[in-house]
């Protein structure tokens, strides 16, 4: 499975570096911030799953952003009027932490396959293969525990598997454990 | 809707999937012109029980609690034990014998199969496990408490079924199914695998449609009868 790569483009840089440091300690996808000029080049170049913008640059790259909109994630406090998705980059960090779960957690991968599980949806099944019960599973990844019930609704989603015995054979079956 | 003067030939032209319920109550093919009470009579089976029966198994969304509830108990758990042995005779023998000739013609290198088999046979045991502990145990003790209790009233309402359980051996049966139809890798006998999903899903209908009546009549009838006492 080949991992994601985040792209972030904002003029805040200290917000951008912020967001960098969450996005690689949380959700272990790697994050690369550029210059809001350069954002089309670098995007296309590693082929970039998350696209992070400002609402400036989100203006000025439109035409490159709109065929890219299931990527597209907008800095901005208000919901987007065209269902772009939107982060409050102001939130406190354990909101932020929450709504990326959110945010990465639903959006379809464009090369992952439909059985296959994000990276952070391998991490709760290992919890969960492991024996350990939601709250754990909550303390242990640092999120909340509706994060948790999310990544096992879509686990069993993506999977067909409900059970925790089917599910630790579906590991033992995949190697991830 | 399936009623006492209904010809169990035309139940079962419409839906051969019943066969299995009517062979493990003592009915065979050859059905002639019978009905469905007559077949009852024949059997000292109360009539109406049996057309309850009937249209539940073939009518997944038809499920009368109150008219399952007002039938006795030994008629039920009867069916339940007769539901068991069909499971340990016939439907678990059968996906034994398919998946293992469908075994012998995996790559075990390249196959998760042995994977798939070995869930398989987890929730066989918890299966078996639970109808020799329902059979031997529980059946009998709901009988010994139906006749120290008074009989309950047709109206009586019953506690609520607790049976959304994730860990449930529907559930396991459910996830058997996903992973040999979603997550089979390797190459294999296309017939036999259809073979083993066949067997699997009989299984698995069987098992929803009759674990309605141990969960959500059996187990509440129970656990009103131990409150009476």
């Amino acid at each position: 499975m080949s991992r994601s790569v985040a792209i972030i483009a904002f003029h805040n840089s200290l917000a951008a570096a912020g967001l960098r440091h969450l996005l690689d300690r949380h959700f272990d996808v790697p994050a690369i911030v550029v210059d809001c000029q350069a954002l089309e080049a670098q995007a296309t170049r590693v082929e970039a799953q998350y696209i992070f913008v400002d609402t400036q640059t989100f203006v000025a790259h439109l035409e490159f952003l709109l065929p890219r909109r299931a990527a597209v994630i907008i800095a901005d406090k208000q919901p987007h009027p065209d269902n772009f998705s939107t982060l409050d980059v102001t939130m406190s960090e354990s909101d932020l932490i929450d709504r990326l779960n959110n945010l990465i957690s639903t959006r379809p991968s464009t090369e992952q396959k439909p059985h296959e599980l994000s990276q952070r949806e391998l991490d709760v099944l290992r919890q969960i293969v492991a024996g350990k019960i939601n709250k754990e599973i909550a303390a242990e990844l640092g999120i909340s525990l509706n994060t948790v019930l999310t990544h096992r609704k879509n686990i069993t989603a993506k999977l067909g598997i409900k059970s925790v015995s089917g599910l630790s054979f579906y590991a033992l079956m995949n190697n991830l454990v | 809707m399936i009623n006492r003067d209904t010809p169990l030939a035309d139940v079962v032209l419409a839906e051969p999937s019943v066969l299995p319920v009517l062979n493990r109550l003592g009915i065979s093919l050859g059905l002639g012109d019978t009905t469905v009470e007559q077949a009852a009579s024949a059997l000292t089976l109360d009539p109406q029980f049996l057309v309850t029966i009937l249209n539940t198994y073939t009518d997944v969304d038809y499920f009368p609690e109150r008219a399952f509830s007002a039938f006795s108990l030994e008629q039920m758990v009867g069916y339940l034990n007769k539901t068991y042995v069909y499971y340990t005779r016939f439907l678990l023998p059968n996906i034994d014998r398919h998946f293992s000739l469908l075994m012998a013609t995996v790559d075990a290198e390249q196959s998760n199969l042995n994977v798939i088999k070995a869930f398989y046979e987890q929730v066989k045991e918890e299966l078996l496990h639970r109808i020799a502990a329902d059979v031997n145990e529980w059946f009998p003790s709901v009988l010994k408490h139906a006749k120290q209790a008074s009989p309950l009233e047709p109206e009586t309402p019953l506690p609520a079924a607790d049976d959304n359980d994730s860990e449930s051996l529907e559930n396991k049966i459910d996830d058997l199914k996903s992973m040999l139809v979603i997550h089979l890798k390797g190459d294999h006998d296309s017939n036999l695998a259809y073979a083993v999903l066949v067997a699997i899903n009989n299984l698995q209908r069987d098992f929803r449609k009759n674990n309605r009546l141990r969960n959500r009549i059996l187990r509440p009838i129970d656990k009103l009868l131990k409150t009476l006492q």
